[in-house]
Order: structure tokens, then C-alpha cells, then sequence
């Protein structure tokens, strides 16, 4: 345990030494002061929930549209396994930032629909579900054949099924890839700033152009987004450990 | 127990596994399925149990027309027990049990917890009752299966060689189980290739071959065939 500690430590140690050599090195070192950025504290506090905001509601819309992908996968119209599939490949083809401006520039705005935030939120959802298709669709499978004929002899009904058998087991395999999926959903939400969503990106972004602390804005976009993501890392090794007894 | 079947014939592919077999069985408790494997037996227990619907013919079961009969009510009255133990991975031992006995057959929480420690106990399985199927051996989970089929009083037991994933050591503890199910009087039909067993196990014997009964009646035609081919797989399989 004690060996553990120290490892770390000294992974740390490095790290801070990577920092201050970095300092150090930048010319412009003697005027740095992260809190110049004090009087911004506020839009920048607005910004940082407006980016859980999104990302959270991006988290549950891809989750519903990935199930409805999911379901499309698995339907006997093959019209429709085709419409989810070409869906599939589209996004998984093209970059986050190509899309979201498409379906902003191309598609929202020529059918008079102008919200930034919520074509974001849209957008980015889509972009997200069929990585929640392939998550739920991998999970499920994980379910064999062997547990559904034992579902099946000893009388469950479709609905006891899914509600005391395949979901809770589905729900324990897919939550440690969901938190690796909201992470990136919290970093690539920063994207949605093309479109000009007032997001934590887009607010120090803006600030620190205007008062020419560049080095203190990204400096800060580096904790800010940390401060979401690291804690979920952790929260959700937490969970799984708990959930796999 | 009664078993009756009419011109069953079933088809996979295009090929005809089940040919044909007419069975009337009554007044036995336990018939022993046995025959080379590719004849047929599991495709037989499958139909017996509504698993699979047959081809063609029809089944009964107790008077109960296989075919007819909802799949929701066939599920209270008889119960399966596959290759290997397909406990569901998620619960504990006693929670497989249990599961089953509330939500299927409405027994209080109470009640149905208090049947499955009668019945674990019953089998010597007490001390597992809480572990998940991953931390038993192959035969305790085999075990613990039998358990879940039984708790609901099934008026038939099927059981698709039960041992043939486990062991020599493992087999010999489940063939033990079911052994025990035959002192209770327990109706089954297993499928088996421990004849020595399923001499001790069961009073009815059906042996088959490529789809098709060659021989059945009691027990005691495994001591003495009359046809050749159970004469030879005897022989083959006592070796
Ligand atoms: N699901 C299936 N699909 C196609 N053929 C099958 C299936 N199950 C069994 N068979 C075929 O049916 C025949 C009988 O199989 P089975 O009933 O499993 O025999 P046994 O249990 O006596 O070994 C075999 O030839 C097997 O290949
Ligand atoms: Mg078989």
C-alpha cells in the first residue's frame, strides 16, 4: 500500500516538474497571474454549468435515441435496420465538428430554427447514440442464449424478463463505458462552441482574448474541465467496484 | 406420469430428426432417454417441454396437449433442467430460487424464501445459498438448478444430461441429487449415458436411434435387450 502511494507520488512529482519546466521556459512568464481572470468568475461559473447542462442532457438524449437505433437493429423491417445503419455509418465517418455545424448551418437555421443551445444539445445527441447503440447492443449480447431459454421454461413473462434479469445485468455491464462516454461527451461539448453555444470553452475562450491572458485561460480551461471529468473517472471505478461484488 | 406421442415427426433443415415416434408411457416415475448422441433425444425433451414446437404429430403430457396448451400455464407444471446450469449470473443461489417462486408463482417474499432454504438444505446446498453462480463449482450450480426446477412442484422434471459439462467427481454428486429426487418419488425424464445410473434412477427406459424409439419398456431391458442395437450400445457404452 505505502509502495502504491509513493509510485504515485513520484508520477506526480514528474508531472509538476513538466509544469514548471514548462513555466519556466515561457517568455512571458513574469506576467502571469491566473487571477486576472477574478472578475470573470462569474460568466465563467455561468459557462461551466451551462457545459454540465449539456452534457448531461446530450447523456440522456443519445442514451434514447441510441435505444431507438438500438431497437431499429433489431426490427423485422429491413427498411428500417437500414435507416439506423446508415445513420450508424454516417457518424461514425465524420468528424463531431463537421456535423454539428452541418446540422446547425444546413439544416436547423434554412428550417428557421435558430436556438443555438438546443440544435447543440440535438446535434451532439445524435452524434452520440450510435456509440450507445453499440454499448447497449454489446451488452445485450452478453446475454446468451442458455439465460434465455432458462427465462423462458421457468414461465418469466417478456416483461419480468427484461425487468428482474436481462436489464439489471445490462445495466451493471454498460455503466463503466457510460462514464467513459459522458467524459467525452464533456470534452467534445466544447465543439458546440462553433456554432457560438456559450459554453465554458466559448466564455474563456472570448475572455481571455480580451484581456490577452491566453496562457491563464487555457491554464484554466485545463481545470475546469478536469474538475467534471477526473471526479467521474473515479466515481464510476467506485460504482463498479461496488457493482461487482 | 403419462407420456403419449402421435405420428411425432419434427424437421430441421429439411431433415427429419424426430421420424415419426409413437409413445404411450403410463403409470412410471422416472423414464431414462438414452441412444447414441445425434438420435434425437434432446430434439425430444425440447418438444416434450414446448421449447421447440414439433413438425408434425402431437404430445402429451399428463393428458395436457403440448400443442395446445399456453405456453404461461405449461411453465407452472413442468420443469428443465439444460447441459449446464444456466443460473442467471446476477443473483445469488437462493436469489435464483426465490426470483422464480414470486414473480411466476406469487409466493409471498417470505414464503418463498422459506422454501428455498427448506429445499437447499434438503440437498446439502445451505452453506452456498448466498453465493453468486460464478463462485460455485460446475455440480453445486448443476445442484442448485435442479433446486430452482423443483421448488416450483413440477408434476415432470425434464433433465438434458445434466452431468455432461461436469467432471467424473462433479458427475457423481448431481447423479446423487437426482437419485434422491427418485427416493421422493419426483417424476423426470433424464437423458443419460451412465447406464449403471440410470438403472438405479429411473424404471422406464426409451432408447433411441437416429430419430427414431428401437426399444422401451422397464428397466430391466437394459440387462436383458431385445433387440440388437440396444445389445450393442449396451456393450459399446458399458466398456
Ligand atoms: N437447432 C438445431 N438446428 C438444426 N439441427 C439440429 C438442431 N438441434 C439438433 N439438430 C440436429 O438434430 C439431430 C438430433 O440432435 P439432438 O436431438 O441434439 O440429438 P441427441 O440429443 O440425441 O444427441 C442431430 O443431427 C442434430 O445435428
Ligand atoms: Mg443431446
Amino acid at each position: 500500500m505505502i509502495k502504491k502511494t509513493v509510485h504515485f507520488s513520484f508520477a506526480l512529482g514528474l508531472y509538476g516538474l513538466l509544469i514548471f519546466f514548462i513555466a519556466y521556459s515561457y517568455p512571458g512568464k513574469e506576467n502571469f497571474d491566473l487571477l486576472r481572470l477574478f472578475p470573470a468568475r462569474n460568466e465563467i461559473f455561468q459557462s461551466w454549468l451551462l457545459t454540465l447542462y449539456i452534457s448531461l442532457s446530450s447523456l440522456v438524449y443519445s442514451m434514447i435515441v441510441g435505444f431507438v437505433l438500438y431497437l431499429s437493429s433489431k426490427s423485422s423491417l429491413l427498411f428500417i435496420q437500414y435507416v439506423g445503419r446508415i445513420f450508424d455509418e454516417v457518424v461514425f465517418g465524420s468528424p463531431l465538428i463537421v456535423f454539428i455545424i452541418a446540422m446547425y448551418y444546413f439544416i436547423a437555421i434554412p428550417m428557421g430554427i435558430s436556438n443555438r443551445l438546443n440544435v447543440g444539445i440535438l446535434a451532439f445527441s445524435l452524434y452520440m447514440a450510435p456509440y450507445m447503440k453499440t454499448l447497449l447492443d454489446g451488452a445485450m449480447k452478453s446475454i446468451d442464449d442458455a439465460q434465455y431459454q432458462a427465462m423462458k421454461v421457468l414461465g418469466f413473462s417478456k416483461g419480468q424478463s427484461y425487468r428482474y434479469i436481462i436489464l439489471p445485468q445490462v445495466i451493471k455491464l454498460i455503466f463503466p463505458p457510460l462514464i467513459g462516454h459522458l467524459t467525452f461527451i464533456i470534452k467534445g461539448s466544447s465543439l458546440l462552441s462553433v456554432i457560438g453555444v456559450r459554453e465554458l470553452y466559448f466564455q474563456i475562450d472570448r475572455i481571455q482574448a480580451n484581456l490577452l491572458l491566453y496562457v491563464e485561460g487555457y491554464l484554466l480551461m485545463f481545470i475546469t474541465y478536469l474538475l467534471m471529468t477526473i471526479p467521474l473517472v473515479a466515481m464510476s471505478r467506485w460504482i463498479e467496484r461496488k457493482l461487482s461484488l | 406420469m403419462k407420456i403419449v406421442t402421435e405420428n411425432l415427426t419434427h424437421i430441421y433443415d429439411g431433415k427429419e430428426v424426430i421420424k415419426d415416434i409413437n409413445l404411450s408411457v403410463e403409470g412410471v416415475e422416472a423414464i431414462a432417454l438414452i441412444g447414441p448422441s445425434g438420435a434425437g433425444k434432446s430434439t425430444l425433451l425440447r418438444l416434450l417441454c414446448k421449447i421447440e414446437e414439433a413438425s408434425v404429430g402431437n404430445l402429451f403430457v399428463n393428458d395436457v396437449s403440448v400443442h395446445d396448451v399456453e405456453a404461461k400455464e405449461y411453465y407452472k407444471k413442468v420443469g428443465f433442467v439444460f447441459q449446464s446450469h444456466n443460473l442467471f449470473p446476477h443473483l445469488s443461489a437462493i436469489e435464483n430460487i426465490t426470483l422464480v417462486l414470486e414473480k411466476v408463482h406469487k409466493y409471498s417474499k417470505d414464503e418463498a424464501i422459506k422454501k428455498a432454504n427448506l429445499l437447499l438444505e434438503q440437498f446439502g446446498l445451505s452453506e452456498h445459498s448466498h453465493k453468486r453462480p460464478s463462485q460455485l463449482s460446475g455440480g453445486q450450480a448443476q445442484r442448485v438448478s435442479i433446486v430452482r426446477s423443483l421448488a416450483i412442484e413440477p408434476e415432470v422434471l425434464f433433465l438434458d444430461e445434466p452431468t455432461s459439462a461436469l467432471d467424473p467427481i462433479l458427475t457423481r454428486e448431481v447423479l446423487r441429487t437426482i437419485l434422491e429426487l427418485r427416493n421422493q418419488h419426483k417424476k423426470f425424464i433424464i437423458v443419460t449415458h451412465e447406464l449403471g445410473f440410470a438403472k438405479k434412477a429411473a424404471d422406464y427406459v426409451i432408447y433411441m436411434e437416429d430419430g427414431v424409439v428401437i426399444e422401451e419398456g422397464k428397466v430391466d431391458i437394459l440387462d436383458h435387450p431385445k433387440t440388437n442395437k440396444l445389445r450393442q450400445f449396451v456393450e459399446y457404452v458399458m466398456d
